[in-house]
């Protein structure tokens, strides 16, 4: 069992191990500061993405407006005029409203992921950090002899993970290794270590992260657009099944972070995910309905059936926490079944046309999907295919004896 | 020994497993014969805080945690357990024994 017994302190920190734990603690703390910086960073995407979904539909949806023409666009056509056109103006505003809060969304990950390490120095230097991540310090160049200030290529999420550590275990270590004096305390905490630590900050954006960053995603870039539909299937293959995975825990946080790099740049789409967050919850709550229907018995115990339209409720809000009850009651069956369903459905919708950039899966972000029609297709498929599956599995463990259901 | 446990749970979600934690220890403690109180950090903040005096009469501190929790600077000094979501929640009792054994040695 992993029970890790610790001593609380800032200098201690010896933290003895009862039992087997010592092989992936290192892993465990690892995802812990990742983890902390996620869920502080999860708020601002709701926000920036409800106030985003919005601007959207107001054009796109109410007005009808072709997606390729943006909203600016749209306004200076001259086809609108009166209570249209100030809702043009008004979801245009909206847009810009909901990406300037997307962009806050990397800074607060890198700052709060720093936090869990190092304190409040740190959080500080990693918003820093996280900030330089998503809009790089414009760099000196000669042009005609002439010199101008350019900015590269954003080192985008893969920097704001390696600058959170980095800049968060030097924060503690400089609080830890440098000794001074009681008196010189203030000098030293409001002082020296922000120095050091901002300094250190500009030099490794400038000169380490952000050129390795971006020479890294531009690399993935064009690996991706070499390998044409193949890479995406792949991409969405994969995608689909460590979103699903667990249900909302690590796994699926650390697939979610991936792939709202590519999606933000435009690299890739974000549907498989969308469609792997909801498939297990519609699955596994359909097969509370229709259990009955389909081998003319209940297959789960009684408590299960409110569960069941809970998980289908929670999945059209675009949760999949729902169907941990189902996953838990029988991990070894119900993991693969519905890992194989979220990849079925999701690589279904993909061939068949859908496309979606935006990453939120609840309901009301279904407006903004690129073929409605295969995305509801593909969810249905993959649901379907994880409630027949599960309702005759149970019902053979239940004739075999296996299993017994409170009705 | 003092029988009084106190818990500490957090997810990065707030939404399920915070929640579905903080319900296995309470259960499992209270069949036990603890006296117990869990902090829940959700995503709706924190709920039922543990105070200086929870945490200073507390024969055990548990934190389920799978972020790094609010208020760390309570427990300055303390002896806590830390666990893994998933695991309390599946087997919260055998944690809790494996906790007393640790504690008897």
């Amino acid at each position: 069992m992993a029970v890790t017994k610790k001593t609380i302190g800032s200098t201690s920190s010896n933290s003895k191990t009862t039992e087997t734990i010592s092989t992936n603690s290192g892993w465990l703390e690892f995802s812990k500061h990742i983890m902390t910086g996620i869920s502080y960073m999860i708020p601002i995407l709701i926000m920036g993405g409800l106030i985003g979904a919005i601007s959207q539909l107001i054009p796109y949806v109410f007005f009808n407006i072709d997606p390729s023409v943006s909203i600016l666009d749209a306004i200076n056509s001259g086809k609108y005029d009166g209570v249209s056109f100030v809702m043009l103006q008004l979801a245009s505003i909206m847009e810009i409203f909901g990406f300037t809060l997307f962009g806050f969304a990397i800074p607060i990950f890198t700052a709060f992921t720093a936090n869990s390490i190092g304190g409040k120095t740190a959080l500080a230097a990693g918003f820093i950090g996280g900030y330089i991540a998503t809009k790089p310090v414009a760099m000196l160049s000669l042009l005609d002899g002439k010199w101008i200030t350019k900015a590269p290529i954003a080192s985008g999420f893969l920097g704001a993970i390696l600058i959170a550590f980095i800049i968060g275990y030097f924060v503690k270590w400089l609080n830890k290794k440098i000794d001074m004096p009681h008196d010189w305390l203030a000098f030293k905490v409001t002082f020296l270590i922000p120095l050091i630590s901002a300094f250190a900050c500009l030099v490794l954006m400038v000169f380490f992260i952000t050129p390795f960053g971006g020479w890294v995603n531009t690399l993935i870039r064009d690996l991706l657009q070499a390998a044409g539909s193949a890479g995406q299937f792949a991409y969405a293959f994969v995608l689909a099944a460590t979103t699903a995975f667990d249900l909302g825990g690590p796994v699926n946080k650390a697939a979610g972070f991936v792939a709202l790099g590519f999606t933000t740049e435009k690299i890739l789409p974000v549907t498989a995910r969308c469609l792997a967050i909801v498939i297990p919850s519609f699955g596994l709550g359909l097969s509370t309905l229709i259990d009955r229907k389909l081998v003319g018995r209940s297959v789960y115990d009684k408590q299960f059936y409110q569960l069941g339209k809970t998980a289908i409720f929670l999945g059209f809000m675009g949760i999949s926490e729902g169907s941990i009850p189902f996953a838990l009651e029988r991990p070894a069956f119900c993991i693969p079944l519905y890992v194989t369903g979220a990849i079925i459905g999701a690589l279904s919708a993909i061939a068949m046309g859908a496309i979606q950039w935006f990453p939120e899966s609840a309901i009301w972000a279904w407006p903004l999907i690129t073929g409605i029609l295969p995305y509801i297709l593909g969810l249905i498929i993959g649901s379907t295919f994880i409630a027949v599956v599960n309702v005759f599995y149970r019902n053979k463990l239940i004739k075999d004896g296996k299993l017994v259901v409170n009705e | 020994m003092s029988k009084k446990m106190i818990a500490l749970c957090a997810c990065p979600m707030g939404l399920a497993h915070t929640f579905m934690s903080a319900e296995a220890i309470r259960k499992a403690a209270v069949e036990m014969g603890y006296d117990i109180k869990v902090e829940t950090q959700g995503a709706d903040g924190i709920k039922n805080e543990l105070t200086a005096t929870d945490i200073r009469e507390a024969g055990i501190i548990i934190h389920a945690v799978a972020v790094t929790p609010l208020g760390m600077e309570r427990f300055e000094g303390c002896e806590v357990y830390e666990v893994g979501l998933q695991d309390i929640i599946k087997n919260p009792k055998g944690i809790i024994k494996e906790i007393e054994e640790d504690l008897a040695q």
